[in-house]
């Protein structure tokens, strides 16, 4: 079995836990070990752009740990893997950030070299996308739309050289499942869920655009592979007056809907719980 | 105050055409960029399509960074922080390991607030 670390982050640590016990159980089926940081640490996501000057020593932490142990990690959640992309981006780049960086690892007996790749699990399911269609117990026969995880996209100075991810990746494994996926104008739109921390009304407004595009293409359910879609799409939609005949959108996560096509029992998947 | 443009942009107003938030009517950095409002430092779902579409290759990203450390820090963000100073964690939640449990999720053990402290800046340093 292949280990790794995963790094659900502090949003879906608390928030998501059907999203994440799915994951765990869809990486064990395809047959990666998925281990914990030992002690978990915020990965700074909110910090980078202007708030604290010293926020990479987070993500730097979490990468130094899973270097030790010579491990990828594994995030579930778009804004932890920008900002652990974007720290070894800068690591990098420039050495005397790597030293200071490493100046203040080594008071907690830890250093860094930035060897440490950090992959979103859409990844690892896109790179196994043959072996999940193989899978299929239960073809999923109804229209889902789409919500990236566009932080790990963007932008793509930051991304590895031999990135395999696009927008594709999802539509790729979604359709291995048997569905139906719905195109609609607002599919690459980010869906507004960090605006939540400085203007909720504007947040809403730009979650509902989404949905409501999603609702007129067609769309039965939402898939979405990020804690900050769930939080917003999901846990804010209530507050948004959608028009959709006073019907809820069902959001489900990328790994509980694969649960459901490889035939997990949908209470082991979450599904009633959310 | 004035806010100073980088000299590589030349306001074409296309990070302005392809921010969801100018879409909705409201004003971010790509306002700020194109002198159309100084009120859009922190409005910023950061999903960077602005920067990908960008022909000038402006630092946009570092244009947010100087803009932002001119105004106040949201509540949510100050929040968070404490939460981080704390133990390691954004939230303050409580009995959030006994959910967990409930779910079958193992606990999660933090890095707690002395190992936070050694990590991060000495005060006044790291903002
Ligand atoms: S797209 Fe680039 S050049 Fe055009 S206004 Fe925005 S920052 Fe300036
Ligand atoms: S990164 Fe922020 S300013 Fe740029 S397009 Fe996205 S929401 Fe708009």
């Amino acid at each position: 079995m292949e280990r790794m670390i995963l790094y659900p982050g502090c949003l879906v640590l608390s928030r998501f836990h059907e999203y994440e016990l799915a994951s765990r159980q869809i990486l064990s089926k395809l047959g990666i070990e998925a281990l914990d940081m030992e002690e978990f640490c915020c990965c700074g996501s909110s910090l980078v752009s202007g708030v604290r000057d010293d926020w990479i020593n987070l993500p730097a932490y979490s990468l130094a740990r899973a270097e030790r142990l010579g491990m990828d990690i594994i995030t579930l959640c778009g804004s932890c893997t920008n900002v652990f992309l974007r720290a070894n981006f800068y690591l990098e780049k420039d050495p005397s950030l790597l030293e200071r960086a490493n100046s203040r690892l080594e008071r907690l007996d830890l250093g860094y070299a930035g060897t440490t790749t950090v992959r979103h699990i859409v990844e690892i399911l896109v790179d196994r996308v043959d072996e999940i269609r193989e899978s299929v117990v239960s073809p999923l026969n109804f229209n889902v739309a789409l919500s990236h995880p566009c932080q790990i996209m963007r932008p793509s100075e930051i991304l590895p050289e031999q990135d395999t991810l696009s927008f594709q990746a999802m539509r790729g494994i979604v359709s291995a499942l048997g569905a139906e996926v719905v195109d609609y104008p607002a599919e690459t739109d980010c869906c507004g869920s960090t605006i939540l921390l400085f203007d909720r009304a504007m947040a809403l407004k730009v979650g509902k655009r989404k949905l409501e595009s999603a609702i007129e293409g067609g769309a039965e359910m939402i898939s979405v592979c990020c804690g900050n879609c769930l939080l917003l799409l999901d846990r804010y939609q209530s507050q948004m007056e959608l028009k959709n005949g006073g019907r809820r959108m069902p959001l489900i996560s990328l790994p509980q809907l694969i649960g459901l096509a490889l035939g997990f029992p949908q209470d082991e998947m979450g599904v009633f719980r959310h | 105050m004035r806010i100073e443009i980088p000299k590589e942009c030349d306001q074409c107003m296309k990070c302005v055409d392809c921010c969801i938030i100018t879409q909705m009517d409201g004003y971010s950095i790509a306002s700020e960029l194109n002198e159309l409002s100084g009120d859009g430092a922190w409005n910023c779902a950061n999903c960077w399509r602005c920067i990908e579409v960008c022909p000038r290759a402006v630092d946009i990203f570092g244009f947010m960074i100087q803009r932002r450390k001119d105004e106040e820090i949201p509540e949510l963000i100050r929040r968070g922080i404490d939460g981080i100073f704390r133990k390691g964690f954004w939230f303050g939640d409580s009995q959030f390991n006994e959910v967990r449990g409930l779910f079958g999720l193992p606990a999660v053990r933090f890095l707690g607030r002395e190992k936070v402290a050694l990590l991060m800046a000495d005060e006044g340093e790291g903002s």
